[in-house]
C-alpha cells in the first residue's frame, strides 16, 4: 500500500520549486559599478555593420549568392556547360565546333552505267524499254 | 520621465558598439541572477563575486562573437557557470556544508506553528545538503529548472547541448538527487497539507 507522506516526483519538483523561492543565498553584491570600472580602462573596437565575418547567417548569404554567380557564370560559357553536363551524365545533343563545317551531301557521282542512246539501249537489253509517251524522248540513256 | 526601458537585443547591441553604459545596464538587470548561479557551483559568496565579475568582464570582451539577436541571458550563464567551475575551492565546499545547514533554517513561514516551522526548515536543510552532493552539472540543470525557471531552449543554451536532450538530462539528475536523498525523507505536514 502506498505511503500517502511519501515524496513523489511531483512533490521533490514542487519542493524544489519551493526550495528556490526560499534559497538562503549571500547578498548580491554590486557588480555593476566593479564592471564599469574594469571595462572603461579598456574599451572594445566598436563592431562595423560590415564585419560580415562575426555573423553566419550574413555570411552564409554572401556564400550562397557568389555560389549562384559562380554557376551562372559557368553555365553562359558552353565549354564549361558541357564539361559540367558531361561530369554529371547530362545526355543530349552534342554540339562539336570546328573550323570550317563540312558539307551535307557526299560529292560522288552515281554509278549510273554508261550513256548511250535509246535505240542501243533496246538493242542491248532483252526485256522491252517503255517510255512513258506524255515525258516525251529522255534527255539521256544509261544502261 | 524616462522612457521605455531597452530590451536585452538593443542594449546589447549598443554595448557591442562600445557604449559601456549600455553594458552596465545589462550588468545591473543581471547580476543577481549571475551571482546566484555562480554561487550554486561554488558554495560560497567570495568565489561566487569573484566568478561572476570575471564573466560579465569576459562576456563584454566577447561581445563580438555574440550572434546578433540571439538570447543573451543564456550565453551569459554559460560564461558564468564556466568562470564558477574555474574557481570552485574544496575549502570553498567546505564551507557550504556548514552554511547550507544552518542557513536554510529561515523559512519566514509566520503563519505555521513552531513546530511545524521547523519542520520545514529541516526538510528544506536536507535538500540543501543533498542538493551539494550531486555534481555541479545536475546541481546546475535542477537550479536552471526549478529555481531560476529556465526554458528548454535557455537551458540547451546555457548548458550547450542539444534542445531535445534537455528533458531527458534533467530527468536524470533529479533521480540522481533522488538517490541521495534519506530514504526515510517525507514531505511536512505543512507542505502536505498547502498542497494537497
Amino acid at each position: 500500500m502506498a505511503d500517502p507522506s511519501r515524496l513523489g516526483d511531483a512533490d521533490l519538483e514542487r519542493a524544489l520549486r519551493d526550495l528556490g523561492r526560499r534559497y538562503p543565498y549571500p547578498p548580491t553584491p554590486n557588480l555593476a559599478a566593479t564592471v564599469r570600472t574594469r571595462i572603461v580602462v579598456r574599451p572594445i573596437a566598436p563592431v562595423r555593420p560590415s564585419a560580415l565575418w562575426r555573423d553566419p547567417r550574413r555570411l552564409a548569404l554572401v556564400a550562397a549568392v557568389l555560389l549562384a554567380l559562380a554557376g551562372a557564370a559557368a553555365l553562359i560559357n558552353p565549354a564549361t556547360r558541357d564539361v559540367i553536363a558531361h561530369f554529371f551524365h547530362v545526355r543530349g545533343v552534342v554540339v562539336t565546333r570546328v573550323p570550317s563545317p563540312q558539307p551535307s551531301i557526299s560529292p560522288n557521282p552515281l554509278d549510273l552505267g554508261h550513256r548511250t542512246t535509246l535505240e542501243e539501249a533496246r538493242s542491248q537489253v532483252d526485256f522491252t524499254i517503255a517510255v512513258p509517251p506524255a515525258l516525251g524522248v529522255p534527255d539521256a540513256v544509261y544502261v | 520621465m524616462e522612457g521605455r526601458p531597452l530590451d536585452d537585443t538593443a542594449l546589447v547591441e549598443r554595448a557591442r558598439n562600445g557604449d559601456v553604459n549600455a553594458y552596465e545596464a545589462l550588468v545591473q538587470q543581471y547580476q543577481e541572477l549571475a551571482f546566484r548561479v555562480a554561487y550554486q557551483v561554488t558554495g560560497n559568496a567570495a568565489d561566487a563575486e569573484d566568478a561572476a565579475q570575471e564573466a560579465f568582464v569576459n562576456a563584454y570582451y566577447a561581445l563580438a562573437r555574440f550572434r546578433a539577436g540571439a538570447p543573451f541571458r543564456p550565453w551569459l550563464l554559460r560564461i558564468v557557470a564556466n568562470e564558477a567551475r574555474n574557481r570552485r575551492t574544496a575549502a570553498g565546499r567546505r564551507m557550504a556544508l556548514a552554511d547550507r545547514a544552518k542557513a536554510a533554517q529561515t523559512s519566514g513561514e509566520t503563519a505555521l506553528s513552531p513546530e511545524a516551522a521547523a519542520e520545514a526548515d529541516d526538510f528544506r536543510a536536507t535538500l540543501v545538503n543533498s542538493l551539494r552532493r550531486l555534481r555541479d552539472d545536475d546541481r546546475l540543470i535542477l537550479a536552471y529548472r526549478l529555481f531560476f525557471e529556465l526554458s528548454e531552449a535557455e537551458m540547451a543554451e546555457a548548458l550547450k547541448c542539444p534542445k531535445g536532450t534537455v528533458k531527458s538530462r534533467l530527468s536524470r539528475a533529479l533521480g540522481r538527487l533522488r538517490a541521495v536523498l534519506p530514504a526515510d525523507l517525507r514531505l511536512p505536514a505543512a507542505a502536505g497539507e498547502s498542497n494537497g
